[in-house]
């Protein structure tokens, strides 16, 4: 706990500790997109690793969050990082240029979910065909009701 | 001009003469699984190593989505059917946290047993792998002869050889009997006397060590930036593994250590893995040894509803940190589950490790990191 | 020289007898190969067809027969279909003047052992066209490096051979077997070149651990990855006969050809050879492969200049003796 409060100190970010017995979790924080950045090279700075870049979609509040799941190598600190924003046209600022692990979960996410990360080093497709128009891992797509044409 | 979400194209007319597009194709017997990697080359060096994913893409997280957490269960070995245990470990605990089951020490015991045997078929496997990838068949032989022990031994208590779904919520399917228990320990036995044949026919080969001496070095300010995990990670002096920094299961009670190797090559990868055998090994014996009556199974209820709110759970496979995030929203089935495994941030690293060097190399590389694509692909 | 009717029957003999030599060491070497491997790796190799599995390869030859042969669409066809048998044919002529016996041979050649090296050189050519023709970038990879291979071994292996005919006074390889008799063989008298020119034979027969000219793991199949049916057989037959002659070189230059007690001299003159094979088999089947800019290392850094020390130390000392 101390060492993400180390690491954000400074920048205006409020960390929740959480139960970890239960949920696997030692803290999390909520930052507005706009932050992201800053936060990260905070904590790369001081030699967290991120663990995984997602996203879940909030389709009752019409929002998609993106989770951000960081470790640390010498004391275990899993910190959950998430930012949200509107389901329609999300946009989220990448990290890759920070985290380099970050562009292949940033192109995961992105083709899963529809979200255009901004200045990513690369931005394509990595598991799904570079032709597909469609987004599995959104709430609304209902995998049995669009056949799709393998050719 | 639109943003082009396909591959990018190599403008061969404005490449110099020896310049040209190997592809390490789908069908390649070289990448461990159905991998594809674009190769910009100049002559024999590397100039881009560019990893195509997805021929085995199976879309596991929607899938989970639309599944009991029951019926996830099989689809976790599915993944990694290499480490196959380590998946249902992941699974079942992760679970069994949101929901507050208990789980019998006897279980708990059996569950590293065989996940343990688990991690020395797999880096048996690996073994055999890279040395074919270097050039040198006999060791396959002998790595996979030594493997058929375990998997006739963990057929016997989970029923299949490769794809295991053997543990349960709350404990695990089946219990193990004395046969089974013997058999283990006379596994520890032979492999004891074994493993020097191992070391005395490869590991102080010169040509080997030629191979793999300096040969895609990840310097430990790298790592973290790449997110790498296991073998890999404790090649290059970084002391993390999920048993010992967020021990889980009985792990605390056992005593074993967690080799780490400083150089960072493919040599000290190597190293690292053949000790862990060795490590597992002391393990196995200790879980033997310490092995207590009881059931092997807590009732848990038919029907599996975790509270609403997330969870998450790391396990070291032998492979490195799999970790599982699960969102919960109070039904029977998940509201969201991301997989993180090990050999998508290890692989992530590849083009920057293949960059400038002889394709040889790079293959050596692609061993040394011990990928199972489906588990990248999901 | 007049062609009578006993050089064309002599002629025909030869062709017969080369062939028939050739023929039969490919299935006996090829069976000899799986059974070293199969007990090397805790296995037993072919057991069902034939005696022991000796039939093996006969069944094995029947089916590549058997197989369709593939011509890519874009590959050079003149090339692709010439590369096998530039690869095959000067192995064959270089038998010819190969002593098996006093009497044993096809053609007594004065410059025997230079006809045997010269030809020996057409089978990388063959290598190479075979890359080029077959329009595929892993072929054209594993050409290019049989290629760079020569730059390695081809000079050390004639620093090699200069201290024995330097010791024997002649390039015949009759002469050059006679001159061992009653004296010892000139492994002993040339102990550093003789362990030098088994590592060339090694790589000059592309070899484990120098075979990245088809390098499986890396290279799919290398240059011959196009080749399919009995053409692929064709290069598979000229790599085994080329050991052949590669051990039969060894054995005359270096372990005095068909010298030996009590049994006949083809007998220990195959004994010899087989010796070499097994031996070749025994290094595939232990190393691993060798990176190819380590082998040039190797080949310039370390056989050139103990060769070429070796050689003026002979002189040397000839000159003195």
């Amino acid at each position: 706990m101390t060492l993400i409060e180390t690491a954000l100190d400074g920048l205006d970010v409020a960390v929740d500790g959480l139960e970890y017995t239960t949920c696997g979790l030692h803290a999390q924080a909520e930052v507005r997109p706009d932050l992201l950045r800053p936060v990260c090279r905070a904590l790369h700075s001081l030699g967290f690793f991120l663990e995984t870049v997602t996203a879940i979609d909030w389709l009752a509040d019409e929002i998609i969050q993106g989770v951000y799941l960081f470790n640390h190598y010498e004391q275990n600190t899993r910190f959950k990082l998430t930012i949200r924003t509107v389901r329609a046209h999300p946009v989220f600022p990448s990290v890759g240029a920070i985290y380099p692990g970050a562009v292949w979960h940033e192109r995961e996410t992105g083709e899963f979910f529809g979200i255009t990360y901004k200045d990513s080093p690369d931005s394509r497709c990595l598991l799904l065909p570079a032709e597909t128009t469609f987004h599995p891992l959104r709430k609304d797509f209902r995998p049995q009701a669009q056949p799709v044409d393998t050719a | 001009m639109f943003e082009s979400k396909t591959a990018p194209t190599y403008h061969l007319e404005s490449m110099e003469e020896n310049q040209f597009v190997l592809n390490l194709g789908p069908q390649h017997p070289g990448t461990h699984g159905v991998l594809r990697v674009v190769l910009h080359m100049d002559g024999e060096y590397i100039l881009t190593a560019d990893p195509v994913l997805g021929y085995g893409h199976r879309m596991q997280e929607k899938i989970a989505e639309t599944m009991t957490y029951t019926q996830v269960l099989p689809y976790m070995a599915r993944m990694d059917y290499l480490g196959a245990l380590f998946y249902n470990q992941a699974w079942v605990c992760l679970v069994e946290k949101m929901c507050g089951f208990e789980v019998p020490k006897r279980a708990e015991y059996i569950r590293v047993l065989c996940a343990e045997l688990n991690r020395i078929a797999s880096h048996f496997l690996w073994f055999g792998a890279f040395l074919l990838d270097l050039g040198a068949f006999t060791p396959f032989l002998h790595a996979f002869a030594d493997r058929e022990r375990i998997l006739d031994l963990l057929e016997s208590v989970t029923g299949s050889r490769l794809t295991h779904c053997y543990f349960r919520f709350g404990g695990v399917g089946a219990d193990v009997d004395n046969v089974f228990l013997a058999g283990a320990q006379a596994f520890v036995d032979h492999m004891r006397k074994h493993l020097p044949t191992y070391h005395s026919l490869v590991t102080g080969n010169v040509i080997f060590q030629q191979r793999t001496k300096d040969v895609g070095v990840i310097l430990p300010f790298e790592t973290w930036g790449y997110g790498i995990s296991g073998p890999v990670l404790r090649g290059s002096g970084k002391q993390y593994d999920v048993r010992t920094s967020e021990p889980y299961s009985i792990y605390p009670e056992l005593d074993f250590k967690v080799p780490v190797e400083q150089a960072g090559d493919c040599l000290a990868r190597y190293l690292v893995r053949l000790r862990e055998i060795e490590e597992s090994l002391n393990i196995i014996e200790q879980t033997i040894a310490g092995m207590p009556k009881g059931p092997v199974r807590s009732k848990v209820p038919k029907i599996i509803k975790p509270p609403e709110g997330e969870a998450a759970m790391a396990v070291e496979t032998p492979r490195g940190e799999l970790m599982i995030y699960l969102v919960s929203d109070g039904s029977t089935v998940p509201y969201r589950v991301k997989y993180r495994v090990p050999s998508f941030a290890n692989l992530s690293i590849f083009s920057h490790l293949a960059r400038g060097r002889l394709l040889a190399d790079a293959l050596a590389i692609l061993g040394s990191l011990d990928m199972v694509i489906p588990e990248v692909d999901r | 020289m007049m062609i009578t009717e006993i050089s064309i029957l002599r002629t025909l003999l030869t062709i017969t007898g080369i062939t028939l030599v050739v023929g039969i060491n490919a299935v006996f070497v090829v069976w000899l190969e799986r059974k070293v491997a199969g007990h090397m790796q805790f296995r037993l190799g072919p057991t069902e067809v034939g005696p022991a599995g000796l039939l093996q390869t006969v069944a094995d030859g029947l089916k590549l027969l058997s197989k369709q042969i593939i011509f890519p669409s874009s590959a050079d066809t003149p090339i692709f279909i010439l590369a096998p048998i530039i690869c095959l044919i000067p192995v064959f002529v270089a038998l010819v003047p190969v002593p098996f016996s006093e009497t044993l041979q096809a053609h007594e050649l004065d410059i025997g052992l230079l006809l045997v090296i010269a030809l020996g050189l057409l089978n990388t050519l063959g290598i190479l066209l075979a890359g080029w023709g077959c329009d595929n970038k892993y072929a054209l990879l594993g050409a290019s490096r049989a290629v760079a291979q020569i730059l390695a071994y081809k000079i050390p292996l004639l620093l090699c051979i200069l201290p024995v005919i330097l010791l024997a006074g002649t390039f015949s390889l009759r002469e050059i077997v006679v001159a061992q008799e009653g004296t010892m063989w000139f492994a002993f008298y040339q102990p550093v070149a003789f362990f030098m020119y088994l590592i060339a034979i090694t790589m000059e027969t592309n070899r484990s651990p120098f075979d990245f000219a088809e390098a499986e793991s890396e290279l799919v199949a290398g240059f011959h990855t196009e080749y399919s049916g009995m053409m692929f057989s064709l290069f598979f037959l000229a790599e085994y006969t080329y050991m052949f002659l590669a051990s039969a070189i060894a054995s005359i230059l270096f372990l005095g050809g068909w010298l030996g007690p009590i049994l006949p001299g083809p007998v220990w003159m195959l004994l010899k050879i087989y010796f070499f094979l097994f031996l070749m088999m025994w290094f595939r089947w232990t190393f691993p492969r060798v990176r190819v800019d380590q082998m040039l290392a190797f080949g310039w850094k370390i056989l050139l200049p103990v060769s070429l020390l070796n050689f003026l130390f002979t002189a040397g000392v000839m000159a003195v003796l």
